[in-house]
């Protein structure tokens, strides 16, 4: 009864969600070959964009491997070595979600020190919150040079406080994480 | 063929004898008389985000191209088996998977342009140029008919986009078929073409008002050179 259509007769809604779910299986199929086949050179794009952000992060190419320990990485000349420099990654909770950033440390000093800083992706509120995407100027180039009790002193920007703070405590924290100083090279 | 579900009429194409326009105007129609970005006013939001250079408006209208293509040929071809009932949410789900690849192609094979215009190749689902195409004239005529429509279509927006992209590049930046080897590999980056450094660039006309004015202009001297030639 509650099947029953005036002109398209009995069983038409089970006709009509199993032609739906056919067509869903042919777009998933679809989508499932562009993906295989785009795999692979979708990886070696952002492999290269990483890199390429690692470069600018430190002044120069790495030259091994880099091997991600946690959240820190240390950039190597080769096994064994006591890095000189890290590449520390983190999430901040900002205004409107996570900011997750990416950074570099000269660790030759006994306080580490911010040689370079990225936000690799956020959700902050556009217009407000654009010097997260200018990295050279503003508050954002302030930062570099700093050991963590610098950076945690440096003030909040103005109408994004809750943005400039939570990135700023974070790279403070990690900074200053005791831990830094145990980071080794893969022997 | 009989569809699963026998739910609606289906026009077929008429004859140009009973004064259906033909295979020529339906692709000229698209181009021109209802060109989606000057005669509809469709698809404004990525068309003025992203003309802020040529090769931008370009890989957009590639983009568009490929979705408003693949999803009018599958909507056509899948007209009958689609029942009414869920006709809009299949539209969408098409359009959103040749979306999706669309997105996924470019970030494979146009890297550098994908990080400049991926936010606005993904919305290309939400384009209304795209599900009108689809609701009024793809589900509704055969497949050749839907191709060239979607044809026509895409070339009316690739018009558009190329045009404000080309007038604000020259304006805003002096150059003209810059960065173009994003596309097109290392050998496009000699079809550049840099103005005379007479006066400096109109920074206005790379910015989003700049972007409101200009559109406002090509489309105002548009619609009088046609007023001019009907009259």
């Amino acid at each position: 009864m509650a099947d029953a259509h005036p002109t398209r007769g009995s069983g038409w809604r089970l006709r009509a969600v199993a032609a739906f779910v056919v067509l869903v299986m042919l777009c998933a199929g679809l989508l499932a070959i562009t993906a295989s086949l785009t795999r692979e050179q979708i990886e070696h794009n952002r492999n290269r964009q990483f890199l390429d952000l690692v470069e600018t992060l430190t002044g120069t190419p790495p030259t091994d491997a880099i091997v991600w320990q946690g959240d820190v990485a240390p950039l190597c000349d080769g096994p064994g070595d006591a890095p000189e420099r890290l590449l520390l990654r983190g999430r901040a909770p900002g205004y409107g979600g996570t900011i997750h950033w990416l950074a570099a440390a000269d660790v030759t000093a006994a306080n580490p020190r911010l040689t370079g800083l990225r936000i690799t992706a956020h959700q902050e509120t556009p217009g407000i919150a654009d010097f997260l995407n200018l990295p050279d100027r503003g508050w954002l180039a302030t930062l570099p040079g700093r050991d963590a009790d610098e950076v945690a002193a440096v003030n909040a920007v103005s109408g994004a406080t809750i943005t400039s703070r939570a990135l700023r405590d974070g790279v403070a924290a990690r900074l200053g994480d005791p831990a830094l100083a145990d980071v080794k090279c893969d022997p | 063929m009989s569809g699963i579900i026998p739910t609606r009429t289906l026009p077929t194409a008429r004859p140009d004898a009973t004064g259906a326009p033909g295979l020529g105007a339906v692709l000229q129609a698209g181009v021109v008389a209802r060109n989606p970005a000057w005669a509809q006013l469709l698809g404004l939001c990525p068309l003025l985000a992203v003309s802020t250079s040529t090769v931008n408006a370009l890989a957009l209208a590639l983009a568009s191209a490929a979705v408003l293509i693949g999803s009018n040929v599958s909507i056509s071809a899948l007209r009958r088996w689609i029942p009414d009932f869920v006709r809009l949410p299949a539209f969408v789900l098409i359009v959103a998977t040749f979306t999706t690849c669309s997105v996924l192609l470019l970030e494979a094979y146009a890297f550098d342009i994908y990080l400049r215009i991926a936010l606005f190749v993904q919305i290309i689902v939400t384009n209304c140029m795209i599900l009108s195409r689809a609701e009024l004239f793809a589900s509704r005529n055969p497949l050749g008919r839907s191709l060239l429509d979607a044809v026509g279509t895409a070339c009316g927006f690739a018009l558009a986009l190329l045009l404000l992209g080309l007038v604000r590049e020259a304006l805003g930046q002096k150059t003209m078929f810059a960065g173009m080897e994003l596309l097109f590999g290392p050998a496009a980056a000699s079809w550049q073409i840099t103005l005379p450094d007479a006066a400096p660039g109109l920074l206005l006309a790379a910015l989003p008002p700049g972007a409101f004015i200009i559109a406002g202009l090509l489309l105002a001297a548009g619609r009088a050179i046609s007023t001019r030639g009907r009259s």
